[in-house]
């Protein structure tokens, strides 16, 4: 049986004075699995984004991250370990305007040594690591790697989002939404060039997403509705 | 490093405000060093006034006073010394030289001392520099022959030969002139940077010339009348003058010579050391110094708050810039130190800036400062305390980008990842 990269079990979450927002007994993600999370806003969806990535922590309950049991690591060993392991893509605007596109790629080495050795043992270079990224995700022009991030196309730019998210290989990438402001046909091609990526450095996905016309697409894929017992409850 | 290059990064792509900022904090660091050097200057240039003077001889007043009338050609005289005095004290053998000095007539503003060549020879300003003609030569045996101090020729265009009439007292509007007997240029002095250059120098027999024929502070009218001709005849050595110089022979004779003037029992008089009487006048003027330099503090105060108040409302626009860091990797002390950077950067920018403005100033300044004020203004490096000043600067703006940085640490911690849209 492979590993399970995410392990949740009996994970609660409440902000304070507020009910309680997030109850799943158990989730788990294997490694290199692709797994669609369907949850539509409101539904407690960034704070568990959140809390994976260590940046909340949850009331009551175990969040496994490879292993590592987050919840008994420091705040600053929290970060380190979610850059060290974790690649992000959000919806929009997710580059710095005024770094080049080649900067924003590279923007997780200069905080995590360990992606940095992973890019170089790779390819050679941060650089060339960041290249390679690029153009597999179809933005060859060189020219390009040099312009500032905030004149490419929202397509392009959610491109180099997900080159930034997976340069290092990082074993897991969370994707928010990340198609939504990108229209139809571009969203699909957006999806096969993204699992490609992921499986050719061997991370998992965890794409969430309120358009169910995506989830074919994944391996598995589940609603944060039915996972969260919280919800269920709200609903009844 | 890496931080410091997205802090300039970050500035750049809000360049507009950046640089207004920094160009706040540039005028009032110019402002404080501008101030700070003419502060600076103005106590030199003023302590070097007069030097090599071992006393300042007057009617009895106050020394303050004296050392205004006499070396700062400011007020006037309360009252005459008698010409015997001067020549009993002039001939003492601890004296080495004396300068008798005739003051209260002018022209066109500046003051007329009358004088006689030993002024030349013995007074001395700033470092023990002696006086020097920078054309033609001292006065000599004629009474109606004038030196200028740099300025008064210069303002005024006057070259050797001219001829000028002097007027009588010392207000800016003359209405009585000494215009029967004209004087002629004959030299003309180097600039000295002191009250000097602001001067005409006459002898002493030229002033009493002028007002020979003059009873009760009015000029003679028709058949009393003295030519200036007929003046040149007649014998000139003054009745009386304003103030009188001493160089002694030995410093150590100072005080006891000093005492034997005060208490001189031919006529009230004050002897005054000027050193000591430069030190009380100037912690008069001291007070305006200090507050000047204070305001041009909180000038300076006020441009860091612009900078505070710049980064501060640039925060919420950049929640999201904060938050792509933190999803990369940067941890919340990464984010407060890219704010602290950030005020660096802008505080360094704009020190750099004013040391510049203060440099361009000063090279276009000089020349006019130096005429119209006397101020000599260095193109000099900063000194060490201006350096002193410009590192508090930067001090206090590393300080004020704390708050700042404190604020998107709180910030960055409770909107994590993502924030709301």
């Amino acid at each position: 049986m492979t590993q399970a990269l995410i392990e949740l079990s009996e994970l609660g979450f409440s902000w304070p004075g507020h009910p309680q927002l997030l109850d799943i007994p158990a989730f788990h993600l294997d490694a290199g699995e692709t797994l669609f999370l369907k949850g539509p806003s409101g539904s407690g969806k960034t704070t568990l984004l959140g809390l994976l990535g260590g940046v909340q922590r949850p009331s009551r309950g175990r969040v496994r991250l490879l292993g590592q049991e987050l919840t008994q690591l420091s705040a600053g060993a929290r970060d380190r370990f979610r850059v060290d392991h974790t690649g992000y893509i959000f919806q929009q605007f997710n580059l710095l305007p005024f770094l080049s596109v080649r900067e924003n790629v590279e923007l997780p080495c200069r905080f995590s040594k360990l992606r940095t050795q992973r890019a170089t043992q790779r390819h050679g270079s941060v650089d060339k690591a960041a290249e390679t990224l690029l153009a597999h995700l179809g933005l060859k022009d060189p020219e390009m790697l040099s312009r500032r991030a905030d004149s490419l196309s929202i397509g392009q730019q959610q491109r180099v989002a997900a080159a930034r998210a997976l340069i290092g290989q990082p074993e897991l990438v969370i994707a928010d939404e990340p198609t939504s402001a990108l229209d139809a046909d571009a969203r699909e091609a957006f999806i096969q060039l993204l699992f490609a990526e992921c499986r050719e450095a061997g991370a998992s996905l965890l794409f969430v997403s309120h358009d169910q016309s995506l989830a074919p697409l994944f391996d598995r894929n589940l609603s944060l509705g039915e996972l969260n017992r919280a919800a269920v409850a709200a609903e009844v | 490093m890496y931080l410091l290059r997205l802090a300039l990064a970050s500035l750049a792509n809000r360049r507009f405000t950046a640089f207004l900022t920094a160009f706040a904090i540039a005028l009032s660091v110019c402002l404080l060093l501008a101030v700070e050097r003419v502060r600076t200057e103005a106590r030199a240039s003023f302590a070097s006034t007069i030097s090599g003077t071992d006393l300042i001889v007057g009617a009895r007043s106050g020394s303050v006073n004296l050392l205004l009338y006499s070396v700062f050609r400011i007020g006037n005289a309360t009252n005459n010394i008698r010409w015997d005095s001067f020549e009993h004290f002039a001939n003492s053998k601890q004296v080495k030289w004396a300068i008798p000095i005739s003051l209260g007539d002018s022209h066109r503003g500046y003051r007329v001392m009358g004088t006689n060549e030993s002024y030349f020879e013995h007074y001395q300003y700033g470092r023990q520099q002696p006086l020097e003609l920078a054309d033609g030569r001292a006065f000599a045996t004629d009474p109606f022959e004038v030196v200028l101090g740099a300025e008064v020729a210069q303002a005024l265009h006057y070259k050797l030969g001219d001829k000028l009439v002097l007027a009588h007292g010392v207000a800016t509007v003359s209405l009585v002139k000494h215009d029967d007997k004209p004087f002629t240029v004959v030299g003309i002095l180097k600039r000295t940077g002191t009250p000097v250059d602001r001067t005409l120098h006459i002898s002493l027999g030229g002033m009493e010339a002028i007002h020979i024929d003059w009873h009760n502070g009015v000029p003679a009218q028709g058949a009393g009348r003295i030519s200036a001709d007929q003046a040149r005849n007649m014998d000139l050595t003054p009745t009386a003058i304003t103030a009188f110089m001493l160089g002694l022979n030995s410093k150590i004779a100072t005080f006891a010579v000093q005492r034997d003037i005060n208490e001189f029992r031919g006529e009230p008089m004050l002897a005054i050391l000027p050193g000591v009487a430069l030190q009380e006048l100037w912690s008069l003027m001291g007070t305006a110094e200090k507050a000047l330099f204070v305001i041009s503090l909180f000038v300076v105060l006020t441009g860091l708050i612009g900078m505070l108040t710049a980064i501060l409302t640039s925060l919420n626009e950049r929640r999201r810039e904060m938050a792509i860091l933190r999803s990369v990797g940067a941890r919340p002390w990464h984010i407060a130190s890219l704010l602290v950077l950030e005020a660096f950067a802008l505080a360094l920018g704009g020190s750099v800036c004013g040391l510049a403005l203060l440099y361009i100033g000063i090279a276009s300044a000089q020349g006019y400062v130096q005429a119209n004020y006397g101020l000599y203004l260095p193109l000099s490096l900063p000194s060490t305390y201006e350096w002193t000043l410009l590192a508090g600067i930067l001090g206090a703006a590393v300080l004020m980008g704390t708050v700042p940085a404190w604020r998107a640490y709180r910030q960055s911690l409770a909107d994590g990842l993502s924030i709301r849209l």
